[in-house]
């Protein structure tokens, strides 16, 4: 039986920029992430989906909706009661260069989390700090070093080890490779599954990078601003892609293979995302998608069932 | 295809003088480029790849920079003897870049219009109204929307994917017979990714322009490249036409980084193959190949020597000790476990 460990119900983070112009960056969102599990959030830049796992993790405070961690609604909780829950969600982020305080040395980075939540003693953070190194596949001699002496791969490792330090459940990944080089990219999302294997952690994993989130994650959830479009499981999804958005976006992918490249067939997508401050009523794809009908402006904020645990949000497959 | 060598870079090594030592970013690099020829050239950061094709438009800061050897012949000229006036006539006319982040190569307080036209009036005796006419051209060819409103828009105003298509056409305003197009599309969405090739594609067989393409993404290279020069640590790895390199790479390094990207045709591979370790700081190369530390099929020259390009029909060539007649049972190592068959 999936346990379930984040549910977010009708989530929703809207910026206010003046009176009139309102960003929705993440808008009535609703997923179920079960435990052990990756679940891989693909879109565009701009399609809110940074947004979300910073609202996930209490970065942003939710405009409206809950997000309900082990059972618990953490986005009306008081700082207090919800930092006992922040131990238990971590997040690595994009860029190692500018996740990482400068002045702080690498056992400094890794111990923080620990003197934050008050686990352990001095002596035990120590012991602490020297196991996590370890497992991310740092030499345990670098802990008086900075940042700056380490790699871009060797940062994300340290990032994970900051993360993984406080013996979380869940880790937000928010493109924790993406700035990478090819090379270190395969090192750095094998360390994630050894380690998920390892400790049973369930990942949030956000990319714009398709083939790698076909790679690592169980289920993929398609954003399309500020919107879930899609979600399904991985090989469903991408074998079977059912929104014209997704479809779109995975046969602009290239292949890196020359003969399938040259076969491989585009559904061109025209013109570009809208301003994410514009409001279109309905299905917020239809000014892009070629089979976009009068009804699609009244279109309703839902996932249709399809079967097979594949939901999609477009009137094509409304019933 | 003319088998004429429209650019042919020997040899070319550059150096940067830091306060810590000297960076050997670019060592003996030769390369070259035929008419209507789409060249690629891969690499990691630091690498050398961009390094080198700066070099081609004398783009190389000195210092700290140095050009300590090689030349770069365009249409049989050393472009590296000539002075600053006589490369501005290259410049943007003969020869193009487009870079990775179209933000910051576009002057943000100059209209779009303007800029494109300034390109226009630099290189040819062209009336104001004449080149208001030939921009809005330019800008229908690379399909930019409603040309007559944009040319009066500053960049911040467009889009990233719009700004690059601004870019495409300030390059390709005087023809070039050559465009570089340095990661052009490393900052952008793969919707907008596509477009962009599509219509680099479209441009190249228009103009017969040859595009050499700097890039880190190998499912770019796939759809557009006829030849693929592989660049690590500042040196030439491997050099080949597409297929070959896709089908057959020879050098272990090229071998492990198509590996290392998962492919969505790909069913599911358990585990990413890697290239273990980080390539070579460059103020100390170490002495042998400078691959020879992350790789599965180092012998012990590899670590001592240098190998020499050990070349193959079709000016393919690699760099690797591999192919040395007394290294066969090594090489026939490498080809079974790499599952290469020729």
């Amino acid at each position: 039986m999936k346990e379930k460990i984040i549910e977010l119900k009708n989530l929703k983070k809207y910026f206010y920029l003046s009176r009139n112009r309102i960003l929705k960056a993440v808008d009535n969102i609703s997923i179920e992430i079960f435990k052990g599990e990756t679940f891989g959030l693909v879109g565009e830049s701009g399609c809110g989906k940074s947004t979300l796992g910073r609202t996930i993790k209490g970065i942003y405070k939710p405009t409206a909706g809950q997000v309900i961690f082990e059972g618990k609604d953490i986005s009306k909780m008081n700082k207090k009661n919800m930092k006992f829950y922040m131990r238990y969600m971590q997040m690595i982020f994009q860029d190692p260069y500018s996740s990482l305080n400068p002045r702080m040395m690498v056992k400094e980075l890794v111990s923080e989390g620990l003197e934050i939540h008050k686990m352990g003693t001095r002596e035990t953070q120590e012991k602490k700090v020297f196991e996590t190194l370890r497992l991310v596949g740092i030499s345990p001699e670098y802990v008086t070093r900075y940042a700056h002496e380490f790699s871009g791969g060797q940062r994300q490792r340290l990032a994970i080890a900051r993360a993984l330090a406080v013996e979380p459940k869940f880790i937000v990944c928010d493109e924790p490779i993406s700035a990478l080089d090819v090379s270190i990219q395969g090192q750095i999302v094998n360390l994630l599954k050894e380690l998920q294997d390892k400790f049973k952690l369930t990942y949030l994993f956000i990319a714009h990078d398709l083939s790698m989130a076909k790679y690592i994650s169980d289920r993929v959830g398609v954003m399309y601003m500020g919107r879930l479009v899609e979600i399904a499981e991985k090989r469903e999804l991408f074998e079977n892609p059912k929104h014209p958005y997704t479809q779109a976006l995975l046969s602009s992918i290239p292949i890196p293979n020359p003969r399938k490249e040259r076969e491989r067939k585009e559904i061109p997508i025209e013109g570009e995302i809208p301003s994410p401050l514009d409001r279109i009523p309905g299905c917020s794809f239809k000014t892009r998608c070629k089979y976009a009908k009068s009804i699609c402006d009244q279109m309703e904020y839902k996932l249709t069932d399809i079967g097979h645990e594949h939901y999609v949000m477009c009137t094509k497959y409304f019933k | 295809m003319g088998s004429e060598k429209l650019l042919d870079v020997k040899n070319l090594t550059i150096s940067f003088h830091t306060f810590v030592g000297e960076v050997a970013a670019v060592r003996n690099v030769d390369f070259h480029l035929k008419k209507s020829e789409v060249l690629a050239i891969v690499g990691e950061s630091g690498s050398g790849k961009s390094v080198s094709t700066q070099a081609i438009l004398g783009l190389t800061p000195i210092p700290p920079g140095e050009i300590k050897s090689g030349k770069i012949l365009f249409k049989q000229k050393d472009l590296l003897k000539f002075d600053e006036k006589k490369m501005s006539e290259i410049c943007g006319s003969r020869i193009s870049m487009i870079f990775q982040d179209p933000m910051t190569s576009l002057n943000p307080t100059m209209k779009i219009g303007n800029q494109i036209r300034e390109v226009l009036h630099q290189h040819t005796d062209i009336s104001r109204r004449e080149s208001r006419k030939r921009a809005i051209e330019l800008m229908t060819l690379v399909r930019i929307t409603e040309p007559e409103v944009r040319i009066n828009q500053y960049p911040h105003e467009l889009s990233g994917g719009m700004r690059q298509r601004v870019m495409i056409t300030m390059a390709m305003a005087n023809r070039p017979d050559i465009l570089i197009a340095d990661e052009p599309t490393t900052a952008l969405d793969v919707t907008i990714q596509s477009q962009i090739f599509r219509l680099l594609k479209e441009l190249r067989s228009k103009f017969e322009t040859s595009i050499i393409l700097i890039t880190h993404d190998f499912g770019v290279v796939a759809g557009i490249a006829d030849r693929i020069v592989i660049l690590y640590a500042g040196k030439v790895m491997e050099e080949g036409k597409t297929d070959q390199i896709y089908d057959n790479p020879r050098h272990p390094y090229t071998a492990g980084l198509l590996k290392a990207v998962p492919s969505l045709t790909d069913d599911d591979v358990e585990k990413l193959r890697t290239i273990d370790g980080t390539p070579p700081f460059l103020l100390n190369i170490p002495k042998g190949c400078p691959f020879s530390d992350r790789c599965d099929y180092a012998m012990k020259i590899c670590k001592e020597k240098e190998p020499e390009y050990i070349h193959f029909e079709n000016n393919d060539r690699v760099f690797c000790w591999l192919y040395h007649n007394q290294a066969a049972s090594q090489l026939k190592r490498f080809k079974e476990r790499e599952g290469i068959f020729q």
